[in-house]
């Protein structure tokens, strides 16, 4: 009973997935014709288009640069954030730890052509960096609070231990808090990573010119056709943007599900 | 090392008072345990003294200096945590070293020290372990020689043992009087348990409700508890405890409780209060087959070579310790007799001890 209700939530998780993955092996015209799961014919004419005659490689480095700007832009801002808010004492600590969310109330949409106008005036329009710096602004509130999970799962005699022993406040956040919330800090760096590998409306503002285009514009660009939609194609693009973020959690992965505080204290 | 004067202290947050005026001076090479009921305040003024937490009014003076205003890290002083604190990604010798290498030491210096010190809490084979690889013993100890390498004026301890299980608890008390005492150092110790308290502390400075109601040497503290409160919580069992009045006939004066009378012996006499609170501790009872106190067994505890028998007498339960040979059930009728010389008597308005002639 159990193991059914397992399978039948995975195939209701991974079931699309599925679909991408099959559709992305058919051609255009079967798609569109028949509807089943079960493909008729199978083909690589998707992947040969992607890539070889699509920009997708050029796109996966645009992205890849864009997310590593987010990343090493954030992490730093997210754990010195993260840090005062939660592990330290002043006036109104709370009312900016409410706050911190409040980020995320407005609708992006709305924030399109200001951000454009700001961004122009300092020059970050059409470069990957501008870019990177709009992905680290959405990824740095909510990257401070996951963080806080792992912060407040340290006992504060941590800290009282290093203050005793005459360490300095940022030697003890670098040698101390830091490596014990190194599994914390590596998911948050996936989260913000992934935040900008996906991210869409702002690429598509800021960055002008095609040789800059990350994935998902470039993607966006090809598949929808003036009169048609090539679906074959899009799922194809699809697999090809999923799966080095894969790779990547299947390399990072392992290293933040091991417990690196396990021990600190009893 | 050296001696410690806390004048004054005293805490609140916000309206509460945790610590009310705490006077007590700490000798160079002394070990003074604050023993105390949770809640009392004496974690609280141990945090004060290491700089943990701010002073509401009061100095502390390290040595010869007045370190209200200085942070922890330059009152030269070490401490080990309940939940011992380690730094888990750190190996033993890097925890052992860290504060050292901080402040800046030479390596060759960092690493003679660490030996010594691991030799001394005989860590010598777990240096290279993380503490998740430890036992609870060990990680003790580590937290230990993190403290004792640094060689600090005073070494503060929060309830070091009360992690461990029984067993390991008992040879680590033992192994720290050793090393305390080998070190010369002063110590600081906080601790519910009045056991630890009894056998470590040269002095104990009692707690309650944020004030310490008894400085004074372990056996003063248990042969003349300052109130009831001490009388409870100090030895194990606990005092019993019955209202009692005090009567003159005959020239002597005569305890008469609800449900028995009793001559007081001479030492008595001076007090003058008709009415009090006596106390007599379990093992000051000896059972006798005429006259006494008569009472019924409600309960009887096995404890190995005694046994501790709840009666109750008239209105009260009181508890007596017997030798374990004694045949008794519960429902038997005993009697029993009290140690004249090891009665208590408590004012029942101030629950402070009345003190006999011969003691004080």
């Amino acid at each position: 009973m159990r193991l059914f209700v397992i399978i039948l939530i995975m195939f209701i998780l991974l079931a699309p997935f599925l679909w991408i993955l099959l559709a992305s092996f058919r051609p255009n015209m079967e798609l569109v014709r028949n509807q089943s799961l079960i493909p008729n014919s199978l083909t690589i004419e998707n992947y040969v288009s992607l890539f070889s005659k699509s920009g997708y490689w050029q796109w996966i480095i645009n992205s890849f640069i864009v997310a590593m700007y987010t990343v090493l832009i954030s992490i730093p801002l997210i754990v010195a954030g993260a840090y005062s808010v939660y592990r330290t004492y002043f006036w109104g600590r709370n009312a900016l730890s409410l706050f911190l969310l409040s980020v995320y109330i407005f609708p992006t949409a709305l924030l399109v052509v200001p951000i454009f106008r700001i961004f122009n005036d300092l020059q970050l329009v059409d470069s990957h960096l501008g870019c990177a710096l709009m992905n680290t602004a959405f990824a740095v509130p909510f990257g401070i609070w996951l963080l806080q999970a792992f912060l407040k799962s340290l006992p504060p005699e941590l800290e009282e231990a290093a203050a005793v022993d005459g360490i300095g406040r940022m030697r003890t956040l670098m040698q101390i808090i830091i490596p014990q919330v190194a599994p914390g800090i590596i998911a948050i760096a996936m989260f913000a990573f992934i935040v900008s590998w996906t991210e869409y409306l702002f690429a598509m503002t800021l960055l002008l010119s095609n040789d800059l285009h990350t994935l998902p514009i470039g993607l966006t660009g090809i598949v929808f056709g003036q009169y048609r939609v090539n679906w074959g194609f899009a799922a194809a693009g699809a697999v090809g943007s999923a799966i080095p973020v894969f790779l990547l959690f299947l390399i990072v992965g392992r290293w933040f599900i091991r417990g690196i505080s396990a021990g600190a204290i009893k | 090392m050296a001696s410690v004067a806390l004048k004054n202290l005293c805490k609140k947050f916000g309206q509460t008072s945790v610590v009310k005026d705490v006077n007590v001076e700490i000798g160079d090479g002394e070990f003074l345990v604050f023993v105390g009921p949770s809640g009392c305040g004496k974690t609280t003024t141990l945090r004060m003294v290491v700089g943990l937490e701010s002073l509401s009014e009061g100095e502390i003076h390290i040595g010869n200096r007045l370190v209200n205003n200085l942070p922890p890290g330059d009152r030269d002083v070490a401490m080990v945590f309940q939940n011992y604190a380690l730094y888990s990604h750190m190996t033993v010798s890097r925890n052992l070293g860290f504060a050292l290498k901080a402040r800046g030491l030479a390596e060759k210096e960092i690493t003679k020290r660490v030996q010594r010190v691991a030799k001394m809490l005989d860590l010598e084979e777990l240096l290279e372990r993380k503490p998740k690889q430890l036992s609870g013993g060990q990680r003790q100890r580590v937290a230990l020689g993190r403290a004792v390498v640094r060689n600090p004026q005073v070494f503060l301890m929060d309830e070091p043992l009360s992690n461990l299980d029984a067993l390991l608890r008992l040879q680590t008390r033992k192994e720290l009087i050793e090393l305390t005492t080998e070190l010369n150092s002063t110590v600081i110790y906080v601790t519910h348990d009045q056991v630890e308290a009894m056998t470590m502390g040269h002095r104990l400075a009692v707690m309650n409700k944020g004030e310490v109601v008894q400085l004074d040497p372990p056996e003063k503290v248990f042969n003349e508890p300052a109130n009831r409160f001490v009388a409870e919580f100090i030895g194990s069992p606990p005092m019993n405890f019955l209202d009692v009045e005090i009567a003159e006939e005959n020239f002597q004066k005569i305890l008469k409780s609800d449900a028995f009378d009793m001559v007081l012996p001479e030492t008595w006499y001076s007090i003058s209060e008709s009415k009090a609170i006596l106390g007599f501790r379990p093992h000051d009872a000896r059972l006798v087959a005429e006259g006494g106190v008569s009472g019924r067994v409600t309960v009887v505890e096995t404890l190995g070579a005694e046994k501790l028998v709840y009666l109750r007498v008239g209105k009260n339960s009181l508890s007596i310790l017997v030798p374990a040979t004694e045949k008794i059930r519960s429902g038997d009728q005993l009697r029993f007799d009290l140690n004249q010389d090891a009665l208590h008597l408590f004012n029942r308005e101030d629950e402070k001890r009345m003190p006999s002639t011969k003691q004080s």
